[in-house]
């Protein structure tokens, strides 16, 4: 769908209420979003749906307030990680590592053992680096995101984001080396 | 500077290839559709709010009426002309403020 489309259903939201443009905007998005969701919570599958629709309804609550300026899928991004920030704050933190096997199986990864094996290398070694950080590098080499819209959709200024990024890239490659 | 850029691709391929991407789920719309707010009541109009407005159309009735009579009578001078553009503002003043947001209430 190019910008114009998704400019046009965003108009039709804020202006008419029209629920099946919202619906067609979910759709469009809620691969990406869960999967970002997904991998930031260390694969907790029930969480990441409720995240998830909770970032869709504060979405459709707030359409009116969204002025275009960034892109929708970086303001949706956004209401994502404040979810994921406040639900974080009310529950006590868990060893977000640690889930990723049982995850893995519940959510039907695998197309051999070996894949799942290196899924879980990748998805372990991510659970290991602090949430900022993890959320810092899911957003940019997962989503493929750039950096000014990463400090938008995280709040953190562009120093910050980068020296997350720098911090997260020897953490990984230290992992990869000793495992 | 170029290995920074290829550490960076092949993270990025590493982690494209094989995080897990979120679980299919056909119902995911439908769940986040069904906990969207239900449509607001439209609010009752009080009767003194029904007669106002009937007041203000028969009131830009009466403009029209009183402005296409000055026309016919005294043809096309500046002041007819005046006149009708006041008239014409009036009643575009009045849509705007008015017929455009009880449209938008009802659809």
């Amino acid at each position: 769908m190019s910008k114009l489309e998704e400019m046009k259903l965003l108009a039709l939201c804020a202006a008419t209420d029209n629920r099946e443009a919202f619906s067609r905007l979910v759709e469009l998005h809620q691969d990406a979003l869960r999967r970002f969701l997904l991998n930031l919570t260390g694969g907790n599958a029930s969480l990441v749906d409720d995240l998830a629709q909770e970032t869709f309804l504060k979405a459709w609550i707030g359409v009116r307030s969204f002025k275009g300026m960034s892109g929708f899928r970086t303001w949706l991004f956004r209401i994502a990680v404040n979810e994921f920030v406040s639900n974080r704050r009310k529950q006590a933190p868990e060893p977000l590592g640690g889930e990723w096997p049982q995850h893995l199986s519940e959510i039907g990864i695998g197309g051999g053992q070996q894949q799942s094996e290196d899924s879980l290398d990748v998805a372990t070694a991510l659970g290991a680096l602090p949430a900022d950080e993890r959320m810092v590098i899911l957003l940019f080499y997962l989503e493929d995101i750039p950096i000014k819209k990463i400090c938008k959709i995280t709040g953190m200024p562009e120093g910050t984001v980068k020296s997350h990024l720098s911090r997260g890239r020897t953490h990984l490659a230290r992992f990869f080396k000793n495992n | 500077m170029k290995k920074a850029k290829d550490t960076d691709k092949n993270i990025r391929e590493l982690m494209q290839k094989q995080l897990p991407g979120a679980p299919v789920d056909p119902w995911f719309v439908k769940k986040v559709m069904n906990r969207l707010p239900d449509k607001p009541a439209r609010r009752k109009k009080s009767l003194a709010e029904v007669v106002c407005y009937i007041i203000g159309i028969l009131g830009i009735f009466a403009a029209w009426g009183y402005s296409l009579h000055m026309t016919l009578n005294q043809g096309l001078t500046v002041q007819t002309v005046v006149i009708s553009a006041i008239v014409l503002l009036l009643t575009l003043f009045c849509i705007g403020i008015f017929a455009v947001p009880a449209l938008r209430q009802s659809l």
